[in-house]
């Protein structure tokens, strides 16, 4: 356990150093924070606030927490290094090192995730919170809520990047990964609820998503902190996150070892 | 123009050298257009209207405000990525050729995926259209060209002044997609529906408004007035500061020595 804790803190770190990119990063939040508000504001403000399947304090709580954790759960960040060492064969001397590539790689990844998501975080926040009420970014629920949403918000990472390691998979077999990341970055992006939350979509189709690993990335943290996720179908939501953590983990580590096995690189 | 044409060739044939990987990227490009679209379904056949406009009106939005903004990716590109042609130093050689920056800039960059969310957009188009909410005159149907046009034209300003920043800074700022994509996804509904002072904001500062909003009252028969009509035109003269910019810029170049 110890190289991946010292991997994962010498990123960190090293992730953290990025600061005018962070800041940047955060104007760019709030600026669709409010884009995407304002255009449930625009329905809530017409009156058809009864018809919401969310009330509009959590729909703006939702996506204040979305912008502001971007980094932990955007589908079009895929680690450069990993898919380049992938492509140009540079992966066969990463694989003298004597560390579990699966383990390594996922480390690597949730410790630069987690650094975007420290460095930005904060100033979306504030400035969620300082807008006026329906708008703006609420208190969590209660104590207990703000603790699950902190803890579902971990998880949720780590189905992502789980997820994430399954695409980079993949990109063993074929040469270039611009093909299969970008239809992972539709899909992530729309079925992880980050364009309309989930509860917005049709029933049938709501119900599906919320059973596919895409919903446990922003649907549930944010929804439980808002309190739109509460009782046994929060339980229920937890349940299925950390399912489809380990199920996700075990699938990928087996697929990654039997795909480095019967990789060839080519000299020169 | 002959030369331009002979550059579009080129490009195309380059990309045409990896269909499958076109194919596909072309393919994502016009996903992104649907599910931008199914963000907008989801809402509107939930509530029927927003703002006073239905939902095929919003449709049509949609598609001047998308379709504008993948045309001005595809064919205006090498502004948008304008910070590698100077950190790699393909600007110095573009300097020393005999012919005008500004079209070289545009004329080596194509991005041919772009057409994909073209036809996403136009699709969304065809099918508003279809359901004949509005009486498609000659005069309608100019309004609609222009509107095109002015937001083809209000994209490709703000490419330009972006550009023309990368002059001092050599990195391409990631806050301006604050304003081309931001203005992509407010564009997305008429832009009355976000209040009174966005609106003001993409009116007298960033004159998007007057590509999607102001000549949509026009289109949709909520106003007769010419002057919202020949709104698009305003975004010609949003280029001029641009240009402007961009002069000014040139002017400061210093190459990277790469």
């Amino acid at each position: 356990m110890r190289p991946y804790a010292a991997l994962f803190r010498i990123r960190f770190v090293h992730s953290l150093q990025y600061r005018a990119a962070a800041l940047a990063g955060c104007a760019t939040q709030v600026a669709f924070g409010f884009i995407y508000v304002l255009v449930f504001y625009a329905f809530y403000k017409e009156g058809h606030s009864a018809d919401f399947p969310m009330e509009m304090r959590a729909v703006a709580s939702y996506t204040w927490l979305n912008q502001a954790f971007l980094a932990l759960s955007a589908g079009w960040t895929f680690d450069r290094q990993i898919l380049d060492s992938i492509r140009t064969g540079s992966v066969a001397t990463e694989l003298c090192r004597p560390v579990n590539m699966y383990a390594f790689w996922f480390a690597k990844s949730y410790a630069t995730r987690l650094a975007g998501a420290t460095l930005r975080f904060l100033p979306v926040l504030a400035v969620g919170v300082l807008l006026p009420d329906p708008i703006g970014l609420s208190a969590p629920v209660s104590w207990e809520a703000f603790c699950l949403f902190v803890l579902t918000l971990f998880i949720g990472a780590g189905v992502m990047i789980a997820m994430m390691m399954l695409v980079y998979n993949t990109v063993f077999y074929t040469v270039s990964s611009a093909g299969v990341t970008s239809i992972a970055m539709v899909a992530f992006e729309f079925f992880s609820g980050h364009l309309v939350p989930l509860p917005f979509f049709p029933d049938t189709l709501y119900k599906i998503c919320s059973y596919l690993p895409f919903a446990s990335i922003t649907n549930v943290p944010y929804r439980i902190y808002a309190g739109d996720l509460a009782g046994t179908e929060m339980a229920h939501a937890i349940g299925l996150q950390l399912f489809w953590l380990v199920s996700l983990v075990v699938v990928g580590a087996i697929w990654n070892k039997r795909v480095l096995r019967r990789v060839t690189a080519n000299g020169g | 123009m002959r030369l331009y044409f002979k550059y579009l060739s080129v490009r195309l044939r380059s990309v045409m050298e990896y269909k499958s990987s076109f194919f596909l990227t072309a393919f994502t490009q016009f996903l992104l257009t649907f599910t931008a679209f199914l963000s907008i379904d989801f809402l509107m056949s939930r509530f029927g209207a927003v703002g006073g406009f239905t939902y095929e009106e919003v449709m049509i939005c949609y598609a001047v405000s998308y379709f504008s903004f993948a045309f001005a990716e595809c064919f205006f590109r090498g502004f948008d990525t304008f910070h590698q042609m100077l950190g790699n130093g393909e600007f110095d050689r573009i300097l020393v050729r005999p012919r005008n920056t500004v079209f070289q800039v545009i004329a080596t960059r194509i991005e041919f995926t772009k057409l994909g969310r073209m036809a996403g957009a136009l699709l969304v188009l065809i099918y508003a259209i279809g359901k004949g909410e509005i009486v498609w005159t000659l005069g309608a149907i100019g309004v609609l060209g222009l509107m095109f046009v002015g937001g083809v034209v209000f994209f490709t300003g703000l490419f330009v002044a972006g550009a023309a920043l990368c002059f001092f800074t050599v990195e391409r700022l990631e806050f301006l997609n604050i304003f081309t994509d931001g203005g992509k996804e407010l564009g997305r509904y008429p832009l009355s529906i976000y209040g009174k002072e966005i609106l003001a904001i993409f009116t007298f500062v960033l004159p998007f408004a007057c590509a999607q909003y102001y000549p949509f009252l026009y289109l949709s028969g909520r106003s007769d007035s010419l002057l919202y009509a020949l709104a698009p035109l305003a975004c010609f003269l949003f280029l001029i500061p641009c240009y402007v910019f961009w002069r000014i810029g040139l002017r400061h170049y210093r190459s990277t020595g790469s």
